[in-house]
């Protein structure tokens, strides 16, 4: 199927016209792909979305992706150590915040073993990255499962944008060392191929009592990206990168290869089709947890149409393969079975209906799932979109979505313990441990939410939401089914559907370009959580305190001319339980000479000589963020 | 004590991670049959030019209805206008087929290859592709001196002060003018191209984003 469907080249000769023919307000009006007529709509997009630029990110001053996210607003970015991230949007985060689904270049990088983000390994080349895009709310009608809280987006420019050489360098006293190097070229007039490697090392954090924390890790990071653009109308992507990271001062390792075939073909003005395959190895040797190997094979297909004047479709297929094998590394934790292997499919239909060209489109469409675990899952979305001027849009959706059990929760995999021993029957002492359930259930959301974007001048844009989140059968832990004697005993935790609640919020985005040097952007934030439980011993408090009400980020932009620029954001975080809450900043002054040299000074995290940013969780060793400075030069050639 | 430090304390521990992949067949089959695709769309289609440089080689003559060189540029009055392109060559053919057979004030056009700086000089018009880029910004106004119209496609071209950049706007090309830079090399652009241009600098530094 694949070989039949990526053969243009008859069709396209029949649409081969002279440009040169054309006036140019007439080339002024063709579009150069085609391809990204959906990305063009959503700055209508009947979503809560940000988007951080390949310049946003130039400025952030960011070495990592975590770091980069720290300028979204509304998004909880929580340093929980050296190499560890607690990300989320909308609540519950946490070591493993669960409901984020994250894709770099149309990957899924959400584990399914464990749920959540291992973000030691999102190693991405920052100075490469189109965008990344940050939807806060469900996404899941499109994207599927774990799509519950938020998806982001992290999108790679293409091989042809990036010719040349890059090399960039750099150290300081948290950031020791790091460079990496890409060189672009061009293979023949429509294929383009870049080469690219990188090296960071990361110092201890600070330890609760302000030792160092002993958690310095190191990363490598490397690949290549093809893009062959047969025709006009097509694209075929291959790409391929692998991440090894080196963890907590040698005691753990992470490793992670990865490789992409995309083929994206324009049939006419409102129709194309996408065609996407990965292979992923993720491998995690923890001498906390468990030594994992996991292999993803995923293939995805997407097709979009008009069907009629005012209506455009989109639907999709998706199948997943994932392969695991587990081995225990700490007698702590045991591995009851080593390898199994599990089935994703999907498809999903989303119709757009142009109820009124450009004024108002009402949105309709669901994903229907397959997992091995909770069988079929139903996520569909209603979403309207209102545009009474050029300048204002007014959105509403609901949407329901599902966290589906990672296998570590829904299985019989592994059992560690948790929390300090017990006294249980007959005196003894029993150690609680957690267990999988293969009963559990899927959590489910229903969202409701509002959003309004306006720009009353041309210089001051304005973006304000608000949701309430219902979310039923949320997964904790705390509960014990069962004691079995020994010595000590055990303490059955399995895992559960135990609780329930609402959070409610928005996010408010105003960005103000005061003159053509000097840019403004203020966010805040509001989440307010309400988290029950239907039996004793969980603590459904611990989800209330795991984000914070309250954030407000403050973030300059200034040229002081082509060769000069500043920019400063600065960050308050409402205290969570047990870690107050903090003010800083992050400042980078850059200077570039010419054209192809650019030399820079960040500080990061600079109010305080280290603040904690994240509560200790049973599961991991949190430690303070501390103070940091590093130097840069990046030259291209 | 920490299971953590136990075990750092303890012994070296290598990496186990570093084994590399063992592919399901399932997951073999699905990317050979992508690599193929790969390589038969390639054979297929090696001398196909994108459209954006399609479209962008029809720009490039369609400016040179708008703009006037100063005489002295031309041999005689039936000198032909020509047309450089620095760096690998990413028209393909198109850039020739766009100009063939048309005239411009009775002139009709050569397109030529230009591998360095130095033989940029002789031009009128020259497109300098990202890749060479870096070999030409410090030679910028000495061609913009010599009557050259420069024309680049990235940010950097702009701000090392290239006379007309292209720039990618909702999927459409849309260019912007350095007047400034091509003022200093007498080359005249008529009012109707910088209506048409999304920004005309009248200095030579860079606007910042908006």
């Amino acid at each position: 199927m694949i070989l039949v469907l990526g053969h243009p080249t008859l069709r396209a000769a029949e649409k081969m016209q002279n440009f040169a023919d054309l006036s140019l307000e007439q080339l002024l009006n063709e579009t150069v792909t085609s391809v990204s007529k959906r990305e063009q709509r959503r700055g209508d997009a009947a979503a809560a979305i940000s988007v951080l630029s390949h310049d946003d990110l130039q400025r952030s001053g960011a070495t990592t992706l975590p770091e980069a996210l720290r300028w979204v607003p509304g998004l909880n970015v929580s340093a929980y150590n050296a190499s560890q991230w607690a990300i989320s949007s909308r609540g519950f985060n946490g070591i493993y915040a669960n409901k984020l689904l994250v894709l770099v270049d149309g990957r899924a990088v959400y584990t399914p073993l464990f749920a959540g983000v291992y973000w030691d390994l999102q190693q991405t080349m920052l100075a490469d990255l189109d965008r990344i895009e940050v939807i806060r709310g469900p996404g899941a009608s499109v994207w599927g499962a774990n799509a519950v809280n938020g998806v982001i987006n992290v999108v790679s420019l293409s091989a042809r944008e990036t010719q040349g050489g890059l090399i960039y360098g750099g150290g300081g006293t948290v950031r020791e060392a790091f460079g990496g190097a890409r060189y672009g070229t061009q293979i023949s007039s429509n294929t383009f191929l870049r080469v690219f490697g990188a090296y960071q090392r990361t110092d201890d954090y600070v330890a609760l009592g302000g030792a160092r924390a002993d958690d310095r890790w190191w990363s490598g990071h490397g690949g290549f990206r093809l893009d062959h653009y047969p025709d006009e109308d097509s694209q075929a992507t291959w790409q391929g990168d692998f991440t090894f990271a080196d963890l907590d001062n040698h005691v753990s390792d992470a490793f992670n290869v990865n490789l992409i075939g995309r083929w994206k073909q324009t049939l006419s003005d409102r129709s194309n089709y996408e065609i996407q395959t990965y292979m992923d190895r993720t491998c995690r040797d923890e001498m906390l947890r468990a030594h994992s190997e996991v292999d993803t094979m995923d293939l995805t297909f997407q097709h979009t149409f008009g069907w009629s004047e005012h209506n455009d479709v989109v639907w999709g297929l998706g199948y997943r393969y994932i392969n695991n094998e587990l081995k225990a590394t700490t007698p702590l934790v045991s591995v009851l079975d080593r390898a199994f292997d599990l089935h994703l499919g999907s498809a999903f239909v989303q119709n757009d209906w142009h109820a009124i060209p450009d004024k108002f489109t009402l949105t309709v469409g669901t994903k229907l799932e397959h997992n091995d675990f909770t069988g079929w899952e139903v996520q569909p979305t209603v979403r309207a979109t209102f545009k009474p001027t050029e300048r204002q849009t007014l959105w509403a959706a609901i949407s329901r979505a599902v966290r589906t059990p990672s296998q570590v929760e829904a299985m019989n995999l592994i059992a560690f313990p948790y929390g300090s021993p017990i006294v249980g029957p007959g005196g003894f002492n029993y150690v609680p441990t957690i267990f999988g359930n293969p009963q559990l259930d899927a959590e489910k959301l229903w969202a409701y939410e509002i959003g309004c974007r306006f720009q009353p001048t041309s210089r001051l844009n304005v973006e304000v939401n608000a949701f309430y989140n219902d979310y039923d059968d949320v997964g904790s832990v705390g509960a014990i089914t069962q004691f079995i004697p020994g010595a000590p005993g055990v303490a059955v935790m399995p895992f559960g559907n135990y609780e329930y609640g609402y959070t409610w919020g928005g996010e408010l985005a105003i960005t103000f370009a005061a003159t053509d040097k000097w840019r403004l952007i203020g966010g805040y934030s509001l989440l307010v959580t309400h988290n029950y439980s239907i039996v004793p011993m969980t603590d459904p408090q611990w989800a209330e305190d795991g984000a914070p009400r309250n954030q407000i980020t403050l973030r300059s932009a200034y040229d002081f001319s082509s060769h000069w620029s500043l920019d400063i954001q600065a960050r308050y975080v409402d205290a969570i339980r047990s870690v107050p809450s903090y003010i800083t900043a992050d400042v980078q002054l850059r200077y570039r000479p010419t054209s192809n040299l650019e030399l820079s000074l960040v500080g990061q995290n600079l109010f305080d000589r280290s603040h904690l940013e994240y509560r200790p969780d049973p599961l991991a060793v949190v430690a303070e963020v501390p103070r940091g400075f590093f130097g840069r030069v990046t030259w291209k050639f | 004590m920490t299971p953590r430090t136990l075990i750092a304390n303890g012994s070296f521990v290598a990496p186990a991670c570093f084994r590399f992949a063992r592919i399901s067949r399932a997951g073999w089959i699905c990317l050979l049959l992508l690599g193929l695709n790969l390589f038969f769309s390639y054979f297929a289609n090696a001398q196909q030019v994108s459209k954006e440089y399609q479209l962008k080689a029809a720009f490039l003559y369609n400016f040179t209805k708008f703009i006037d060189w100063p005489t002295n540029r031309f041999a005689d009055a039936e000198a032909p206008i020509v047309i450089g392109v620095l760096g690998a060559n990413p028209f393909g053919g198109e850039l020739a087929k766009a100009v063939e057979g048309r005239t411009q004030a009775g002139r009709t056009f050569v397109v030529t290859n230009l591998s360095s700086a130095a033989a940029s000089t002789n031009v009128h018009l020259l497109f300098v592709t990202p890749a060479a880029e870096s070999q030409i910004v410090d030679h910028l106004s000495d061609l913009h001196q010599a009557g050259v119209l420069t024309v680049g496609e990235t940010k950097g071209f702009a701000a090392s002060g290239g006379i007309i950049t292209f720039t990618t706007e909702a999927d459409r090309i849309r260019f912007e003018i350095n007047l400034t830079e091509a003022e200093h090399g007498n080359i005249r652009i008529s009012s109707k191209l910088l209506q048409l241009a999304k920004t005309v600098r009248r200095k030579s530094t860079p606007a910042p984003d908006p």
